[in-house]
Formats: structure tokens, sequence, C-alpha cells
């Protein structure tokens, strides 16, 4: 390996906080001589990146600071995923990373954003979302910010995305006897 | 004689409009116009709607910021891919990028870092930029980025000098940031005004000014602020030194429109623009 890839490849594993290997130690050595230098330039890759996703995926976004985990999965996404120069791949990298996340409603809001998305880019594209509680006030939560309770409620829902004559959602509560619709 | 420019990296008319009102050049960044497909990327056919009444009334300058010249395996095709799209449709003057690499084998490293000063990255990048002056056929230039570590023990060359070779090398031109030569200054102790001494200016072709942040100590090079005093007297000196300079471009990123305003914007650009009269 040259000394130009093994320096660029230390770096990359560094700035994304990724195991080094022993045959690294020599550049490490070199990154840990400026250690405020790579501490900041990590930083900074931090925020573009912490920008980007904020503006691109606002509802999962605000999901996630409401639990006080936005800071962390900021920081294990980039470690666990290549990312992508541009925002709109990055985006869906994002999402994808949380679709299965252990925390149903995260997962939920992850998913459901997904599918938006999707539903932007394609006038023919539907998707069905399990739902944990009542999307209704997690959204307007993550749209508006209004109070949310903790206990959303224990009724699981499905929303269903897609075109209409305009894109929209519609939840259904999962319970067949009872399948109120609304729509936003 | 230079010219003044100023990025254009939204859709927001009304800013577009006042830059179009003071700029003789307008400065794009192709990355920034893309939109994403499952195997890279691609100029987004209603960016290509924007552009075209703006290129019809203003020459358009092309500045990457994708193509990670420097990365130890190669440069990146999503990037080139980009501008064969732009330069098909609209023919910029020149195009620049950075001396620096951002991918390491193709992952992003979602920052810029700049490039050792020595001969095994001299052999890496020149072939490059050859065959990119080959490929578009019209001025290429290289930026200085903002260091982020101090100058390499290792290194061969300072860093003017690993400039001013590329540039005999090659016959590409420079473009000279001046602001982030301040960055240079604060964060590293770099003596600005030795290295425009040892910098080859006959070969500026561009200069860049923006505004940044301290930060924790640093200086940052966020293109989100108005551009402070340190900043304003170097560039003065690197306009009064690079006699070829074709263009002097106020960077400005979109999302500063909206913190900024467009109208504090279009003042800075009136005061910036006053040092072309100088």
């Amino acid at each position: 390996m040259s000394d130009l890839a093994r320096r660029q490849r230390v770096l990359l594993k560094s700035l994304k906080g990724r195991p080094l290997d022993r045959a690294d130690a020599g550049e490490e050595a070199r990154l840990q001589r400026a250690a405020a230098c790579t501490a900041m330039l990590r930083e900074t890759m931090l925020w573009w990146r912490q920008l980007g996703i904020s503006n691109a995926c606002p509802l999962t976004v605000a999901v996630l600071k409401r639990a006080g985990r936005w800071p962390a999965i900021l920081v294990s996404f980039v470690r666990d995923t290549p990312g992508s120069t541009y925002i709109g791949i990055q985006a869906e990298h994002f999402l994808d990373y949380l679709a299965n996340d252990g925390d149903a409603l995260t997962a939920a809001v992850a998913r459901t954003e997904r599918a938006l998305r999707s539903s932007a880019a394609d006038s023919r594209y539907r998707a069905e979302v399990a739902w944990p509680c009542d999307p209704a006030p997690v959204l307007n939560h993550c749209l508006n910010g209004t109070p949310l309770d903790a206990d959303a409620g224990m009724q699981a829902f499905n929303v269903r995305i897609g075109w209409s004559d305009a894109c929209s959602l519609q939840w259904l509560e999962s319970d067949p006897m009872d399948n109120r619709a609304t729509t936003a | 004689m230079t010219r003044f420019a100023i990025t254009v990296d939204s859709y927001d008319t009304d800013f577009t409009v006042r830059a179009v009102a003071h700029a003789d050049l307008i400065e794009i960044t192709p990355d920034r116009w893309a939109m994403p497909t499952r195997s890279g990327a691609t100029i987004d056919e209603r960016a290509k709607r924007f552009l075209a009444p703006l290129a019809a009334q203003r020459p358009l300058i092309m500045h990457g910021v994708g193509l990670s010249l420097g990365s130890h395996d190669r440069v990146s095709g999503a990037y080139l891919g980009l501008l064969d799209e732009l330069f098909a449709d609209f023919r910029p003057l020149w195009h620049s990028e950075h001396l620096a690499y951002c991918d390491v084998d193709g992952e992003p490293l979602g920052t810029m870092v700049e490039l050792p000063c020595d001969e095994e990255t001299l052999d890496l990048i020149c072939p490059r930029v050859e065959e990119i002056q080959d490929r578009y056929g019209v001025p290429f230039l290289l930026e200085n980025v903002a260091r982020a570590f101090p100058r390499d023990d290792d290194d061969t060359y300072a860093s003017a000098d690993f400039v001013n070779r590329v540039v005999r090398r090659t016959g590409c031109g420079i473009l000279l940031d001046v602001h982030n030569l301040r960055c240079d200054v604060h964060n590293f102790g770099v003596d600005a005004l030795r290295y425009m001494d040892e910098l080859d200016v006959s070969a500026v072709r561009e200069i860049h000014i923006s505004g940044g942040t301290d930060y924790k100590g640093f200086r940052l090079d966020i293109h989100s602020r108005l551009v402070d005093a340190m900043t304003f007297d170097l560039a003065r000196v690197a306009l009064a030194r690079c006699r070829n300079a074709d263009a002097l471009v106020f960077e400005v990123l979109g999302e500063a429109i909206t913190t900024l305003g467009a109208a504090a914007i279009e003042a800075e650009a009136v005061r910036l623009k006053s040092l072309l009269r100088n």
C-alpha cells in the first residue's frame, strides 16, 4: 500500500470513528500529534452531515431529538455507513439505517419519511407502514413542535402513502373492525 | 481586466436577480445542482431550466467540490459525469477544483483535506489534471484549500512551490482563495504574504473571497458570513499582485441567503466589487 493510500484510509477510519488496525499505528500517531485538528475536522464533518440530514429528514430527526438520541445516532450512522456526496442518497441511507430501529416509533417515522421521499419522486409509488401508535400527534409534533404525550397510545395503525390527486398520508387503525381512516 | 462574480447555488430567484445585477460572471458548483441516481448523480432537469436563462445573461464558470483530485485510487467518475452534462448545455469559460481529496476508496470523507506536497502526489495528480484539460478543452484551475493539519515534516515542497510545480507540469491555472489563506494564517501561522511571494501569481486566473467563522480557536471556511477585514485586505493584496486574474468571486452558500439575507449579501457584493476599482 502506498503512503498516500494508507494516510487517506487511516484518516477516513479516524474521522468516521472506526477501529484502526495495528498496521495503522504510524499514521495514527501522526493524527494524534495533531489531535485538536483531527477533532475539529471530525466535528466539522459531523456538523455538515447533521445539517444535510436535518434538512432532508426533518420528521425522523425530530423524533430522535425528542428521545435524546440524535447526536448518538448521527455518530453511529457515520461510523456504520459509507454516506454519500449527494444529500438525496445520504438521506435515503439514513432512513434505511433507521427502518429497523429497536424503537418501533423511530422505525415507523423513518419508514414513513422514506416512503414520502419515494412517493415524491414517483407518482406510482405506494407504500403501507405499520405504526405502533396514532401517527397524528407524532407527525404534528415533528412538523409543528406541538407537545407529545409520553404515551401516544398503544393502538397500532397502518399508514398508507401515495398519490391520488396529491401526495397523501392515510392512516387506518389496524383493528379491521374499526377502520377509522384519516387523511393528511 | 478582472471581472466580478458571485456564486449562485440555490433556486432563490430573488437572490439570483440581485446577483446578476452586480456580477459580470456567475459561478456555479456542479455538485449543488445534482440529483442522485442509483449509479451516481445527474444534473437535475429543474436545474437546467433554472440555469439556462442565467447562462443567457452572464457567462458561467464552474467550481467543483466533488472531483477528489488527490484520492489515492481515482477521481470521482460521478463528478465528471456532472461536468459532462453541464459542458454540453452551458459552455463555461473555465472550471476549477480543489487541490485536495474528499473520497477514499470511493467513500466520501464528508470534508476536504489537503494533499502531501511531495513527488508521489505530483505523479498522481498531474496526469489527472492533464486528462481533465484534454477532456474539456477550457482552462482548468486548482484552488488552495484551508489546511486541516499543520504542514507535514515529510513534505518535500512548500505549499506554494507545490502548486507551482503542478502548474509547470500541466499548464493548469491557479485559483487563489484568500479566505482559505486567512484560515491558514489563523490556524497554523502561515505567512500569507510569503505564500503569495512564492506563488507563481502569473498563473492565478481567479481569486475567491468569502466569509468564515471562529470556532473553538479555529478559523473555519464556511462561506456563510460577511467578509472580515483581514480577508478583505488579503484580497486587495492578491488583486494587486495577480495581474492575470480574470475574476474575483464572492463565494456564498445558498443556505446563507436565509441567515444573512439577500439584501446583506447584495450590499457585501457591492463592497467587494469596489476592490476592483482600486
